[in-house]
């Protein structure tokens, strides 16, 4: 994603050998079938997996939504009602405002949490690599094996999260994932720190982009660090914190390895968030259809809250050959 | 950031950065700390973060799960995945870049297309494609559908595009066939993109676990990440120090690797874009 765009059709004059040219074996038709043949050859086992795996899934799963359809059943179809049923599903709503809630969080504090890292590993620091090796590491970790680790960590009276709570003169014994509120919290917590080091490397990679120029102007004109990073930074850093954003959206709508491992869901479905929600409607239960249904319902709010976030944020990006 | 207010700035700089690498690698140090301690001493906060040293986790560990035999399926799946992937993309990438013709130019779009599908929202019907091709249970199930990846024929595509136009001619004319000319001129030239690649996909199958907790039943092909998953979800629900001794072991292959080739890694991580 960070690597420049191309061409996706390829063909601009003076690219690498893609106007068929003659050679001296069989004239330039027979070239040119033979050619085509074999870069049809050569696609073909990708384009087989990516097909039958990825591409026609996606329109089968529209198709399923269409369709009452239980384990063991013959599937029934039914139209558009399956989405009724799933949309007055009141865990379904549930669910709905909980992902929010969730993205939300992740989103706001994350971001704001990476882009404070990435500026302060931005400026002239000892040890950069290393720091920012260590912040990055959780991204690289086995979510089960970390998710393991941080549930000992909120056990109530044990674990480190109330000791150093209670170090600090807060209340102890706080039970963080039996408790709705706080479980809700606790995977925000978990999620942020499983992606701040990530998010912080885009935007060290956006800092990086601002001409040096232009903060020099900002010194020889006396701005202070934070009218610097108010005045100049941050209006050149909107397309990274825009991109950040995004990201940080659609993955916490997909969260789900540290859902099942940390609170399966609850207490009583407290942090059932959508894509949980399908998981479990699909593979408890068994609703394959109405587990279809949801899936589209939360994929269409994923492309409608994208898209939002471009059109809203149009206003405040700036774009910039130098920095876009 | 370079002049005035240095002192107290700079102490301020330093603060977050403690912070934040504190707060990154704690947990990872308590799984390691925790899991070298016995049960009584883990209990003591402070005390426990030097550990004592005690390897009686990781035997109880050991005996209680088939560990070998998850870390084993891992890593077949892991390295089948990633030869497949890398395979798949340099035979799409040459044909792209090297062999254009209309069917290719129209079959980039549909391949770029994938990089967009979120995988939550192709569960079911790819577990019901499974379940009829008769792979629910099976290594196959857990290699074929990711053997092929958008985002690496993508990026293949970039690194091919930069090669010189002369190369291929030059080839050409001396006659070398297309696969020739893959195999020892471009794949020689390509290896920095196809460890950036190998690398991310090797972590990406290591970590995965949504699939696999769906198509997979039995311990004898599980990966090690539902292992430890259903490890923690039986009898061994608190016992903390064994646990974490199996969540080390889980993690250890890949914080070695980190140890081992962090540039790339964080390299691979963040070309290739997005986990999950």
């Amino acid at each position: 994603m960070l690597t420049a765009r191309q061409d996706p059709a390829g063909d601009r004059p003076g690219s690498l050998g893609l106007a068929p040219r003659p050679t001296g074996r069989g004239g330039p038709r027979r070239t040119s079938l033979w050619r085509s043949v074999s870069g049809v050859l050569f696609m073909a086992p990708a384009l087989v997996v990516l097909l039958v795996f990825w591409l026609v899934p996606l329109i089968l799963v529209v198709v399923f939504s269409l369709f009452h359809w239980d384990y063991g059943t013959n599937p029934q179809f039914v139209g558009t009602e399956q989405y009724h049923i799933v949309l007055s599903d009141p865990l379904f709503g549930q669910a709905v405002l909980t992902t929010l809630v969730f993205a939300a969080v992740v989103v706001a504090v994350g971001t704001a949490f990476s882009l404070l890292v990435a500026v302060v590993l931005y400026s002239e620091v000892q040890a950069r690599g290393l720091f920012r090796s260590l912040v990055f590491l959780p991204y690289v970790m086995p979510m089960v094996a970390t998710s393991t680790i941080w549930l000992w960590m909120f056990q109530p009276g044990s674990g480190v999260v109330d000791r150093l709570m209670h170090a600090v003169g807060l209340p102890g014994q706080v039970a963080w994932l039996n408790s709705s509120t706080l479980a809700l919290a606790a995977l925000c917590i978990y999620t942020i720190w499983y992606g701040f080091g990530f998010t912080a490397l885009l935007f060290t990679a956006g800092l990086t982009a601002i001409p040096s120029e232009v903060l020099n102007a900002g010194l020889v004109d006396g701005a202070g660090a934070w009218q610097r990073f108010r005045y100049l930074v941050w209006p050149l850093l909107t397309p990274t914190t825009l991109f950040v954003v995004v990201v940080n959206t659609i993955s916490a709508f997909q969260a789900f390895t540290q859902i099942y491992a940390l609170t399966r869901g609850g207490p009583v479905n407290a942090t059932t968030t959508l894509t949980y929600y399908i998981y479990e409607t699909a593979f408890t239960y068994f609703h394959f259809g109405a587990a279809s249904a949801s899936a589209v319902v939360l994929f269409v709010f994923v492309v409608v809250l994208t898209a939002a976030q471009f059109l809203l944020s149009r206003r405040y990006v700036f774009y910039d050959e130098a920095t876009a | 950031m370079r002049a005035g207010h240095r002192g107290a700035g700079r102490v301020a700089t330093y603060v977050v950065l403690v912070v934040a690498a504190l707060f990154a690698v704690f947990p990872i140090w308590w799984i390691v700390s925790t899991s070298l301690e016995s049960p009584a001493r883990a209990y003591s906060f402070p005390a426990a973060l030097i550990p004592q040293g005690t390897a009686a986790n990781y035997t109880t560990a050991w005996q209680e799960g088939p560990w070998g035999r998850f870390l084993l399926n891992s890593l077949g799946i892991g390295f089948a995945t990633t030869a497949f992937v890398l395979a798949t993309g340099i035979l799409a990438a040459y044909a792209i870049v090297f062999l254009p013709s209309r069917w290719t130019r129209a079959a980039f779009p549909l391949v770029l297309a994938t990089m967009m599908v979120p995988f939550y929202a192709i569960l079911v019907p790819d577990y019901l494609i499974v379940r009829d091709l008769g792979w629910l249970n099976t290594y196959i199930s857990q290699v074929v559908p990711f053997a092929a990846s958008g985002f690496a024929i993508f990026l293949l595509v970039q690194f091919m595009r930069g090669f010189p136009r002369a190369l291929r001619d030059a080839a050409r004319m001396d006659g070398a066939g297309e696969l020739r000319f893959l195999w020892s001129v471009v794949v020689p030239n390509l290896v920095p993109a196809l460890v950036t690649v190998g690398v991310y996909t090797f972590l990406q199958s290591w970590n995965a676990f949504l699939w696999p907790l769906i198509v997979t039943t039995s311990s004898s092909v599980q990966p090690i990440q539902v292992g430890l998953a259903n490890f923690l979800s039986t009898a061994n629900g608190t016992n903390w120090t064994v646990l974490a001794a199996a969540a080390a072991i889980t993690a250890a292959p890949m914080l070695l690797l980190y140890v081992l080739a962090q540039r790339k890694v964080v390299e691979s991580v963040s070309r290739t874009g997005l986990k999950g």
